[in-house]
């Protein structure tokens, strides 16, 4: 009985581990919007994919939103450079919702939205400039926003430009810069941060309480710079975030990384790391679609690459 | 001829070491290409007169340290 008991306190650990097993997975590549050969894309920054497939993108040098079917063919464009409706001063972040796609501006504290056929239609008010954007519907987007104390806060917008929810995970008084977030939000309505300038990921459930938060790469501090009278810190620890359709999360690293700006860590609803993967080229953002296609940057922004995710 | 070598060892010493921290020099010019963007953000009438219009400064400065640090 002993002997059994003690045989089943040996497994008990090594069948916990079988649990949290590494999985590998490639990519491989299934369509390139643009090159230096043509003018599809010049340094796009925003990207979106409707549930037909349908690729969305701000391209921040021609000041424009483009349309793009599932083969990669360009089908509308709008947008020039302006501060005027459908106008675009700096286009950033873009999402989408059944009806509507939200645009964010650099310069201007507001989401320019607009149909599926790229005409403007209105636009939200936000307190504050963007530094991250994900619509949960029609008339619902949740935005990081930048308020003048340098302090970030997860907001929630009606399309009126109504607050309708506030999520604070700032935990110091004054931060600049080091609270700057990139986020995502699954179905439950959980919230995940990966902050910019510190080795920080954190998972907070839909009241706003504290699920779990994460340090992958075990950087205590990153170095910061005087810049006028601001200390501004200099090296950008985690750049985007994203969830797949299993409720896994993809954090693209930055300057910390083995591959620099390439290496995405993989992680499971609780926070464990399952994997990495490592991207063929740097890029700013990843986006992970309703199918499950990831979509990154090549080329600095004149190329869009679509990837199949196969787990093996 | 022996004090020659020397002198020319001493020089061939001095430019490798001068090389290198010009090479530090460009990396680091390289990598402060945000910085020097934030700096004349916060130092433009427009933008850093107000603690508002810093914060524009600081959102370009995670848009371009995402964008273009490699």
């Amino acid at each position: 009985m002993r002997l059994f008991f003690a045989l089943f306190m040996l497994l008990v650990p090594f069948c916990s581990a079988q649990g949290t097993h590494l999985e590998k997975i490639v990519l491989e590549e299934v369509l390139t919007i643009g090159n230096f050969d043509d003018d599809s894309l010049f340094q796009w920054v925003g990207v979106a994919v409707d549930s037909e497939g349908t690729i969305y993108v701000t391209d921040a040098m021609d000041y424009s939103l483009k349309k793009f079917d599932a083969s990669g063919s360009l089908l509308a464009k709008t947008g020039r450079r302006g501060q005027g409706p459908g106008e675009f001063s700096a286009p950033r972040l873009l999402d989408c919702s059944k009806q509507f796609l939200f645009v964010t501006e650099q310069y201007q504290p507001v989401i320019k939205v607009f149909d599926k056929k790229l005409r403007y239609q209105f636009h939200i008010p936000l307190v504050g400039p963007a530094g991250d954007l994900k619509v949960l519907e029609d008339g619902l987007v949740a935005v990081v926003v930048l308020s003048a104390n340098g302090q970030s806060h997860l907001e929630f917008y009606d399309r009126e430009g109504k607050i309708v929810r506030k999520v604070h995970f700032s935990e110091r008084p004054s931060s600049l810069l080091l609270d700057m977030v990139s986020f995502d939000l699954d179905s439950q309505g959980n919230v995940y941060l990966a902050y910019n300038f510190v080795d920080k990921i954190v998972k907070f459930d839909d009241r706003g309480k504290k699920l779990w938060s994460k340090n992958l790469l075990g950087i205590k501090q990153v170095k910061s710079e005087k810049i006028s009278s601001y200390l501004v810190p200099t090296e950008i620890v985690y750049k985007d975030v994203a969830l797949d359709r299993s409720g896994n999360l993809y954090v693209l690293g930055g300057k910390f990384s083995a591959n620099r700006s390439r290496d995405v860590y993989v992680l499971s609803p609780d926070g464990e790391l399952l994997s990495t993967l490592t991207l063929p080229d740097t890029s700013h953002c990843i986006y992970i679609d309703g199918e499950n296609f990831l979509y990154s940057r090549a080329n600095e922004g004149v190329t869009l690459k679509k990837y199949r995710m196969v787990y093996k | 001829m022996k004090r020659t070598s020397k002198c020319m060892k001493g020089i061939t010493i001095g430019l490798v070491i001068v090389v290198f921290f010009l090479c530090i020099g460009m990396s680091d010019l390289h990598s402060g290409e945000c910085e020097k963007a934030f700096m004349r953000c916060t130092e433009d009438p427009f933008w850093g007169a107000t603690p508002f219009g810093v914060v524009y400064c600081i959102t370009g400065y995670v848009f371009c340290k995402k964008y273009i640090e490699g």
